[in-house]
């Protein structure tokens, strides 16, 4: 900026400063704006695709039903409803994926101390590295 | 062996800094102690304001603790620990320590809040044309202007490369005044907004996805250091920390970064900004033209803030308030909750805290891209 008079390097950084920041800031804007969009859509997308693919798994098979039922329903404990097996299923099915089976549902007795809950957060917490 | 008793006191009294200091050493102890009251008695920004009167204290008593090494002698310890300051490390590692403790969400939600950081970027550049006017030189005009900013390592980080020898009235005003943000900013923005405006209750944000959020911090990176690569240091290190917050991988370091380090920083910075402040150095009428100038700065960015939310609530239909464009000057979070208690006196039912984090967020993008541009053209 040297052989400039002082006004003149006044207006040259006030426009040039307000110009670049407006410029640097609206093309971030711009470019959230679009990366935001895709990021929203893939999502999106995979979202859908998994809502099918269990809306797939809920509906009745076409095929007969004899070719359907070749695993063995769970050994299911007197008093448990039948959602309650059907959504420890569909935990199962939603972890372990299609291979896995459930062969049994059952109660287990109340374990002195932690819960299951309480378990699994002290083992998440003092899992090594 | 009584003479040699007398002749050893006289000695230490010729030597101690009783006859040594000027008056104005005495001021500045003075001014040091307002200082530490104002710390720790109204809690203004104690964590800087701390450190940064003590070092005022310290180096007033004892100037040799900033003496510069010779062939004969070290230098003092806090000549040592300015080189941090000197070289420009101290500013990035503090950004790095606000990256991992910033949440970009509301930004990303809600996009425009961009336009609100660049609007309070104007006392900036405002304000180097008064400081022009008022005889500063172009490189020290850029150090004042920078003051609207309201980002206390930006300012020291562009001082420390245009105008070092303004260090110590910079710092200390770009301090004191974010810590009375919550005084100097409700007027104007009272006085610029109608009592319908600031009562506006603004929709919800949209919520933010983690992919969203660890795609940000190197975005900005790319494309502001490209554009400016004098602010990719700043830039750099407050996106390094973001991105070690939100990948969720590294959530040592991200704590380190946002308590340890940042803590260990802000004591070195302080202490050593706070010496820089000499009686000799800031007891001038060119420190009192700058605390007018810093105050004028904050003012001019608060109102641009404001008046592009006015601009924006127009456009939008009346679905911003403008309230929020105060919190475009930096000064995280206190911006944002300022603006948060004036709408909420108007609307006891109004939270716009996470709405006013946008703006103040990129408030310190965009005084980081303004701080590119001084030290590119200047």
């Amino acid at each position: 900026m040297e052989g400039m008079s002082t006004g003149e390097l006044a207006v040259v950084v006030l426009v040039t400063g307000l110009v670049i920041v407006f410029v640097a800031l609206i093309a971030l804007i711009l470019i959230i704006k679009i990366y935001g969009s895709v990021v929203h859509g893939v999502q999106e997308a995979h979202r859908q695709k998994q809502q099918e693919k269990l809306a797939a798994l809920s509906q009745p098979p076409a095929v007969p039903a004899a070719q359907t039922n070749t695993k063995p329903a769970p050994a299911v404990e007197a008093g448990i409803p039948g959602e309650v097996v059907a959504a420890i299923s569909a935990a199962v099915y939603s972890v372990m994926g299609e291979g896995a089976t459930v062969v049994s549902v059952r109660r287990i007795p109340h374990a002195q101390g932690r819960s299951a809950w309480g378990q699994a957060g002290v083992f998440a917490n003092t899992r090594p590295f | 062996m009584i003479e040699g008793f007398v002749n050893a006191v006289v000695g230490i009294i010729q030597e101690s800094g009783f006859l040594s200091s000027d008056w104005r050493n005495y001021v500045m102890i003075g001014i040091a102690c307002v200082l530490l009251y104002l710390a720790i008695a109204r809690q203004f920004e104690p964590l800087l304001l701390l450190p940064i009167a003590f070092g005022m204290l310290l180096v007033n008593v004892y100037p040799a603790i900033m003496a510069e090494p010779t062939e004969t002698a070290n230098g003092g310890l806090f000549y040592y620990l300015y080189q941090g300051v000197k070289l420009g490390i101290y500013p990035p590692l503090i950004f790095l320590g606000v990256g991992a403790m910033t949440d970009f969400g509301p930004l990303i939600a809600r996009p425009s809040s961009f336009l609100l950081g660049a609007a309070a970027q104007l006392g900036i550049f405002l304000t180097f044309l008064g400081a022009l006017a008022l005889g500063f030189t172009p490189q020290q005009s850029g150090a004042i202007g920078i003051i609207g900013g309201a980002d206390g390592p930006t300012a020291i980080y562009v001082t420390s490369r245009l105008a070092p020898e303004l260090l110590g009235p910079i710092a200390v005003a770009a301090y004191s005044y974010m810590a009375l943000v919550p005084v100097i900013q409700p007027p104007i923005m009272k006085l610029l907004t109608t009592k319908k405006e600031r009562s506006i209750v603004m929709e919800q944000l949209r919520p933010v996805s983690k992919l969203e959020k660890i795609l940000f911090p190197v975005i900005v990176t790319v494309l502001v250091s490209l554009l400016l690569p004098d602010a990719a240091p700043l830039i750099g290190m407050l996106m390094l920390g973001n991105l070690m917050r939100e990948s969720g991988v590294v959530s040592r370091l991200s704590n380190t970064a946002q308590n340890e380090l940042m803590n260990i920083i802000t004591i070195c910075l302080g202490m050593t900004v706070g010496a820089t402040a000499t009686g000799e150095v800031f007891l001038s009428a060119g420190t009192i033209k700058i605390i007018l100038l810093g105050l004028a700065a904050f003012a001019i960015g608060t109102a641009g803030g404001v008046l592009l939310g006015k601009v924006m609530c127009k456009v939008s239909g009346g679905k911003v308030n403008p309230l929020i464009g105060s919190a475009g000057v930096s000064a995280v979070p206190m911006a944002a909750r300022v603006s948060q208690k004036v709408g909420q006196a108007e609307n006891p039912g109004n939270f716009l805290l996470m709405h006013a984090m946008g703006p103040n967020v990129s408030g310190v993008i965009g005084s980081a891209v303004a701080a590119g541009v001084l030290l590119n053209i200047l």
